[in-house]
């Protein structure tokens, strides 16, 4: 099984021992494949020059995630072949996380570029989520769709170094004629599938606890929760990012426990800073409001990784 | 020493100075009549100048796409509205002793409350998850009651017959009640955090402002003076002091804009 992204990975003929050094200089992210063809394969994810998370991909197999002694094995393994590297954004390493663990091979069509937009709509609208990856001779694509008529929750197109986040516009501009295309079915329940839904679970929380907070206290104080997430996110050196009320994450944990840790003192920072000005009646009724009206499977991760932690708040139970 | 602590201290040394200085001249008058009388509503004025600055500051701390900007401007513009009416009121009084019961000072505070409900309207519909229409009719509701219930104290229907004067009068400790309930709800809404502060204080305003005009109404304030004691020096006071209280809420709303509380995240606590 090869990469998702072939076409984000050069090939370089420096071995894996040397490039691990270089990764941590350079604080490296993206990621490394090495091995021969048709055989026993490790590809390793990297965020700020550390593995986040490693698989064994054979051809018949489905890929094998390593714990950490196994990955430190396999990468003092592999260390003397050469592989290929890309530089990804967290956001597209993600999605290979979710793809790599979830999908074997997939149900596969060939269609025009012109085509795929208006052939979206039939996957968005199918009961279950589907894992979508495209392929041009220098370009490929990786999208989630939830399905049950859902928007594509995270997407990304690479062709070389060019990475994008918004796929639609890149493959309506991209003048190769015909793509492969290939629908995965998820599989629920792997690290990266808790990983990923994590990240939405919180993303959603953050952004609708902010926005709700926004309406009550407008830009002054939704300025000063912002420097404030940011002070926290910069003192731990997580990758997070808010524009207006929306939280953007740029960091990449190697797992849920660690991710959720992170994503709790964030939700905690804004339910704190709630309940300092608007009282925790109004805090509470903000959270239960959000929940209301989020997707059952975003609640089933707030609850069941206590992502927002009002027992630790002053009044809450 | 704390520059931004003493900054936040001033304004309550200002507030009991003007409380001293008016309690002064009251008991001891130190000056003519004319100039006794042109120092108290002076600082009636400016303690109600002090209450409408300190909630236009708030108003201006918000950029117009901010929800709170509406329901800032509707208070800042009654408090202004009510402290031109003590410009007003203190100018005729000056000049013709009597006051006209209704007058413009009147007019001007009957819009000051028009711009309260308003404010209040807005709050709580940002407040609870109710459509507008229902706060509105809930408003609709209450004033609808304090003209009814004012109505009904000022003698219409009653061999007396009704009195424009003694309506408009009897209406301020209503309309008060109304203030001090709408207040009220949104303090206790908020209760334990900073936004209950203006609330609470816009509460003891009306509450202190309602207990004075229904002093004056009830003809205990007339009684004082007539015997002599000290009832009416703390009614005068209350009344100023309301401005201060409400002001000095206000305020803290502002300091609260400009400089939050810090949050500290622990994160062994949140394993």
């Amino acid at each position: 099984m090869a990469s998702f992204l072939p076409n984000a990975l050069i090939q370089t003929p420096t071995p894996l021992s040397v490039l691990l050094d270089q990764f941590r200089e350079e604080k490296f992210t993206g990621l490394a494949c090495t091995g021969q063809a048709g055989a026993l394969r490790l590809q390793a994810i990297f965020y700020a020059g550390d593995v986040k998370a490693a698989y064994l991909i054979s051809q018949d197999a489905r890929p094998v995630r390593l714990d950490d002694k196994a990955c430190a094995h396999h990468l003092t393994a592999f260390g003397a072949l050469p592989g290929q590297t890309g530089k990804l954004p967290a956001y597209a390493l993600r999605l290979i996380k979710l793809f790599t663990e979830s999908a074997g091979d997939g149900d596969a069509r060939q269609v025009d570029t012109a085509d795929i937009v208006s052939m979206l709509p039939d996957w968005q609208s199918l009961g279950s989520p589907s894992l979508l990856s495209f392929h041009w001779p220098s370009a490929d694509a990786l999208m989630y769709l939830p399905g049950r008529g859902s928007y594509a929750r995270h997407s990304v197109f690479v062709a070389g170094a060019r990475a994008e986040q918004e796929i639609i516009p890149a493959i309506e501009t991209w003048s190769e004629p015909t793509c492969k295309i290939i629908r995965h079915a998820p599989i629920a329940g792997t690290p990266g599938w808790h990983e990923y839904h994590l990240h939405l679970a919180f993303t959603a929380a953050a952004s609708a606890l902010m926005t709700r907070y926004e309406q009550f206290g407008g830009r002054p104080i939704i300025t000063d929760l912002t420097n404030q997430m940011i002070e926290l996110a910069n003192l731990h050196d997580w990758n997070i990012g808010i524009v207006g009320n929306k939280v953007f994450e740029r960091h990449l944990f190697p797992n849920d426990r660690q991710a959720a840790r992170a994503y709790r003192a964030l939700l905690s920072a804004i339910l704190s800073h709630s309940e300092a000005v608007l009282g925790m009646p109004r805090t509470l009724a903000m959270v239960t409001a959000f929940y209301e009206q989020s997707e059952v499977l975003v609640r089933e991760y707030l609850q069941g990784y206590d992502l927002v932690p009002l027992n630790h708040l002053a009044g809450g139970g | 020493m704390d520059f931004k602590r003493v900054i936040k201290f001033l304004p309550m040394v200002f507030s009991l100075f003007v409380i001293v200085v008016y309690t002064l001249i009251y008991q001891l008058t130190p000056f003519s009549a004319f100039f006794n009388d042109l120092a108290t509503n002076l600082l009636t004025f400016i303690s109600a100048a002090f209450a409408a600055s300190a909630v236009t500051l708030v108003w201006l701390s918000y950029s117009k796409e901010d929800m709170p900007f509406a329901i800032w401007r509707s208070f800042a513009f009654g408090f202004m509205a009510w402290a031109l009416a003590e410009l007003v009121w203190a100018f005729i009084n000056m000049i013709a002793l009597e006051v006209p019961v209704p007058g413009p000072a009147d007019a001007l505070w009957y819009l000051g409350y028009a711009f309260f409900t308003h404010g209040f309207v807005r709050q709580y519909r940002l407040t609870y998850p109710i459509q507008s229409r229902i706060v509105w009719r809930g408003a609709a509701l209450v004033w609808f009651i304090v003209i009814a219930l004012s109505l009904a104290a000022s003698g219409v229907g009653q061999p007396q017959g009704f009195s424009l004067a003694l309506w408009v009068d009897i209406a301020y400790p209503f309309s008060d009640i109304a203030m001090l309930v709408f207040a009220f709800g949104l303090a206790w809404a908020f209760r334990g955090g900073a936004f209950a502060r203006p609330w609470l204080s816009m509460a003891v305003f009306a509450l202190s402002d309602g207990l004075y005009a229904w002093l004056v109404q009830s003809g205990a304030y007339a009684w004082s003076i007539e015997a002599g004691n000290p009832l009416t020096l703390f009614v005068d006071v209350l009344y100023l002091t309301a401005y201060l209280i409400v002001g000095l809420g206000f305020l803290s709303q502002y300091h609260l804009l400009k400089d939050m509380p810090k949050i500290r995240i622990r994160l062994d606590n949140l394993e």
